[in-house]
Parts: structure tokens; sequence; C-alpha cells
């Protein structure tokens, strides 16, 4: 039995094979783009209509599953509404506001990834930096006047987006309190609005 | 002298001008570039089937370095595997089944190698990566490491690996990068 056992072992180090796995890449998708629709709510629906969003983010893997994604987020406001605004102890009259910008940095999760990870649902929250621009009026007294009305805050969101091949859906939701560092535009100007609209992404 | 300052001030006016009115083209003018894209038609190559099993034999160069005085061997097997004694006689077994690839050798004392990768059909070529890494903090930090294999069938007796490599870099406005290709072309042994 023990020479059968030896005899067997010498014929299994002579046909020795090595198997070198390399491991599994991932190979997760590094740009996004967003096209969304935006729609102010509450206090800020008086501000303007509506909004068409375009957003380019660029995805960093931390962990398994979950990502920062670093990006900006450029916004065409519709139909902008004059708003009041305190110079100097005057209230003047700012025409609608035409573009908003917000830059920050979101964390990602997939809560849900198919085996074959064609298909996902993901959570983002984010932190940024966001501002509502208004323009200066034009006339003679206000270039007299050192005058920058955009609006600069801090805005957070939270958002959630269904991803098949590249392609998906998602819905955010931005929480901006636009009178938090700047009380000239009046109190209760506004803070959130939700976004819906399409995503793709793509590797480099 | 002085009517040289005139007609340069009328001059920078005039420049200024045209500037004003023409700035957007300009402007795209300087984000575009000119660049050599996709050199060789690859549409006519042929399509890598799901399941394929093939043979081919691998060379050893010798490569001597002109202004060090090294000489060095290399080949694509040894420079994949990292395997020094690869017995180059005897044929390598390339066997892609789906999303793994299998290449077979053995060494020169009679070892039998297998090296499994994971990767994928994209288009008519089988694409693997052995390192993909990238942060991407875009203007403030942006890094990119990637080696990535593509296996082509140019005709039905051919067989090309292309590896591109790409290490590239960039903090703030600050960049550098570093990229090549390098395509290895085997024939394909005929099955008995």
């Amino acid at each position: 039995m023990n020479k059968m056992l030896f005899l067997v072992l010498i014929a299994f180090e002579m046909n020795a094979q090595d198997t070198i796995v390399f491991p599994k890449i991932d190979l997760y998708k590094r740009n996004i783009i967003e096209e969304s629709y935006g729609i102010p709510l509450g206090a800020l629906a008086d501000k303007y209509e509506s909004s068409i969003n375009t957003a380019f983010y660029m995805r960093t893997k931390i962990a398994k599953r979950q990502f920062i994604d670093f990006g900006a987020e450029l916004s065409g406001i519709v139909k902008g509404k004059s708003i009041s605004y305190k110079v100097d102890n005057e209230n003047i009259l700012l025409e609608g506001s035409k573009s908003s910008f917000l830059l920050g940095l979101r964390y990602t999760r997939f809560l849900y990834q198919s085996p074959n990870e064609n298909f996902h649902i993901e959570s983002n929250s984010g932190i940024g930096w966001k501002y509502l621009h208004y323009s200066k009026p034009d006339g003679e007294r206000f270039d007299k006047m050192d005058l920058k009305p955009t609006l600069h805050t801090i805005a957070f969101s939270q958002g959630i987006k269904i991803m098949f091949y590249g392609f998906g859906v998602h819905c955010n939701y931005h929480y901006s309190p636009y009178d938090l560092f700047n009380s000239r535009a009046g109190k209760n100007f506004g803070d959130s609005s939700i976004n819906l609209g399409l995503s793709g992404s793509w590797n480099f | 002298m002085k009517t040289i300052i005139e007609n340069f001030d009328s001059f920078q006016k005039c420049i200024g001008r045209s500037l004003k009115r023409n700035w957007p083209l300009l402007f795209v003018f300087c984000i575009a570039s000119c660049t050599v894209h996709n050199q060789i038609n690859r549409e006519d190559f042929k399509n890598i089937p799901k399941k394929f099993s093939g043979k081919f034999y691998d060379q050893l160069d010798t490569v001597h370095v002109q202004y060090d005085n090294k000489i060095f061997t290399r080949s694509f097997m040894k420079q994949i595997s990292n395997v020094d004694n690869i017995n180059y006689s005897k044929p390598i077994q390339i066997d892609i089944e789906n999303k793994e690839l299998f290449l077979s050798f053995e060494d020169t004392r009679a070892k039998r190698y297998v090296l499994k990768f994971y990767g994928k059909h994209y288009k008519n070529k089988f694409v693997f990566h052995t390192n993909y890494e990238t942060v991407s903090f875009p203007i403030v930090f942006v890094t990119k490491s990637m080696t990535k294999y593509s296996i082509y069938l140019p005709s039905e007796k051919e067989i090309v690996f292309e590896e591109h490599n790409v290490n590239e870099g960039m903090l703030l406005l600050f960049g550098a990068g570093n990229s090549h290709k390098s395509d290895n072309k085997f024939k394909l042994l005929p099955n008995e």
C-alpha cells in the first residue's frame, strides 16, 4: 500500500502543472455623464420654473462596490423670475437667473449588482458647492457699485440611479440653502430641488 | 519712429476689435486638435469565436541595447508570464472559453504552466487586462495605469496579441504620460 502511494506521488510530481490565475480586473465605468430636468420645490419654485442640467463625474473605487465621484454640474435655468436684492439699504430688482453651477463629490454605493456586472442600482450621496448666478443689472448707477449678486451655498444631494449596460435613469434630490450665507436676497429664499434624467457611463 | 508707434497703436486696436468679434471661433481652435486615429483598418479581421483553440510557436529574441552594451532576451510569453526557461520548441496552446483565456506552455524541465486570464469578447477581438488602476479627481489629481491585451485573428492562419500600456498622471494643471502599443504576430499551426 505504501509502495503504491509512493509511486502515485512520483507520477504526480513528474506531470506537475502550475496554474497561474491572473486576478480579475474590475472594469467599472469611470466617466459618467448625466442629463436631467430639474424641478424646484417649495420656496425655490417662485424663483425659477425649471432647469436643464448637465453633469460630468469621474469615478474612483475606494472599496468593494463603493466609489467616490468627483465632478461638476452646469444648469441652464428656464424662466427665472426677478428677485429683489438688498444692497446699501435699498432694494434693487435683479433679472431672473439664467445659470447655476455645482462642483462637488459624491459617495456612491452599489445597492445591487447583477452577477455579470451589466446591471446595477446605486445610491449617490453628495456634498458640494453650488451657486445660482444673477447678473449685475445694466445702468450707470450699477456700474459704480461693487456688486456681485450671485448666491453661493453648500449643497447636499441624495439620489438613486439604475444602470443597464452603461445607460440608465436617475433621480436626485438637492438641498442647497441659498439664504444660508447670503441674506441679501431675503429670508426663506428656497433650498430644495429634484432632478430626474438619463445617465451614461463609459471607460477611458 | 512716431509713425511706427502710431501705426502700431491702430494695429493693436484692430487686433483687439477682431478678437472681440471672433473669440468663440478662436476658442474652438484653441481647444480642438488634430490627431491621427485608427491607422490600421481592422474591420476585415476574422471574428474570434466564443470557444477558440489554437497552437503557435513563440520565439525568443535577443535584444542588444546599443549605447549600454547590454544584451537581454525577450519573448511575448516570457513577458506575460515572467518565466525564464520556456521551452520554445514546443508550441504554446491557447484556449478561449467565453470569458476565460488559457495559455499553456512547457518549460525546459518539462513542467507545464497554464496561465488563466479573465477577459471578454469586444467587437471582433478578445480583450483582457492585467492592470487597470485609476484615481480620478479631475483637475485636482488624476492618474491612470493600465495594461491591456487584445487578441485578433487577421486571417485563419494568424493570431495577433496587441499590448497597450498606459501610464499617465495629472496634478492641478501639470501632467505627464507615457503609453505604447505593440503587436505580437504569430502563425497558427494547422489543426491536425
